[in-house]
């Protein structure tokens, strides 16, 4: 976990150090390994990112009331609340206040959407394509490969003609390029909220969206209704989080913790 | 998660569970709910009596790479207990 909190600048110069010394020694290294330890660490960071926004949502739904929500959190049965999904067909009949969720996520969804939820509601129709997500997926990792090597590759040009070149430049390429890639992650969480609440349902999505929540405003869910809305949200996201609460449940320890102090 | 998953996704750790899934015939826990990790069983020990007092009373901590000696009452809870080949 220490490793994970390091600034990646940090762990991204240390990678480039290491390239840097084997380039000294030989200038014709191989940059493959280099470029998939880069790669691995932009999937750890992206990963972390995901789970982030995740608890960022479940925090939201709670209006950062992390005891009662690691309570209700702790009381959760997935097994059984998926199993009752399974018996039902529509998206509606599955999320019947799925509006009510909506409305409180709403300011942390648009935290994360660039300029509005359109890509988002032409998306809830796709699903199932999952087998050109998937060539989609593998095309974005090489491209991200791609795209680290040619970074590598002229700081090792670079190094040939100057040993002593700072590697900060090229660890702050690096980051950007992480950044860029970290957007595509942050949509896909919310790509997959949107989907699974309204799957093959882009009209509603784009009523509820665009009428009954501007209509609706800043809703505070009454406090008998949160684990519903928070067995819902488990419901849409549970691809990410499975059986591991244990990210947002020292999230609110944490977060407790602070408030205590 | 099964015991597998638990020690890919919490490597060197000690995890709180709670049951998720049981096997039909013999009632052992196949499957887990992941609450929280630790890097040390004390921290983890004191953390389970903080989920006991919050009413999570059927919890048990596992570690992912070495045995914990757990005695008293909390032995029982690991009655049917099942972590895979390697128990």
């Amino acid at each position: 976990m220490a490793a994970l909190i390091r600034p990646y600048n940090e762990r991204c110069g240390d990678i480039l150090l290491k390239f840097k010394r084997e380039i000294c020694h030989n200038p014709y290294a191989d940059v493959a390994p280099y470029t998939r330890m880069i790669a691995d660490e932009f999937i750890i960071w992206s990963k972390e990112r995901e789970k982030e926004i995740i608890n960022l949502l479940f925090l939201d739904l709670y209006a950062r009331d992390v005891r009662s929500l690691r309570r209700d959190l702790c009381k959760f049965e997935p097994q059984s609340f998926l199993s009752s999904l399974e018996t039902l067909e529509t998206s509606k009949a599955k999320f019947p206040k799925r509006v009510l969720l909506l409305c409180q996520l709403y300011r942390t969804l648009s935290l994360f959407v660039e300029y509005d939820f359109f890509g988002y509601i032409a998306a809830c129709e796709q699903i199932g394509e999952s087998k050109y997500e998937a060539a989609w997926e593998k095309y974005e990792i090489a491209r991200r490969k791609y795209e680290i090597e040619l970074i590598l590759l002229e700081l090792s040009d670079e190094i040939c003609l100057n040993p002593n070149t700072e590697v900060s430049l090229y660890s702050v390429n690096l980051i950007e390029l992480y950044y860029s890639m970290e957007k595509v992650y942050e949509n896909r969480v919310i790509k997959t909220l949107l989907q699974n609440l309204y799957a093959h349902d882009s009209q509603s999505l784009d009523r509820d969206l665009n009428v009954k929540i501007p209509m609706l405003g800043q809703v505070n869910v009454p406090l008998n209704q949160r684990a519903e809305l928070l067995a819902y949200l488990y419901g849409a996201l549970a691809s990410y989080i499975g059986e591991d609460f244990s990210s947002l449940i020292e999230r609110c320890d944490n977060m407790e913790k602070i408030y205590h102090w | 998660m099964t015991f597998q998953t638990l020690k890919r996704e919490h490597p060197g750790k000690i995890c709180i569970c709670r049951p998720h899934l049981r096997d039909a015939g013999s009632g052992k826990v196949v499957s887990w709910i992941c609450l929280r990790t630790f890097d040390r069983v004390d921290e983890a020990k004191e953390a389970l009596k903080s989920f006991e007092q919050n009413g999570v009373t059927d919890a048990v901590f596992i570690s992912t790479n070495r045995q914990i000696s757990i005695e008293g009452d909390l032995a029982a809870r690991y009655y049917r207990v099942y972590l895979g080949s390697e128990q």
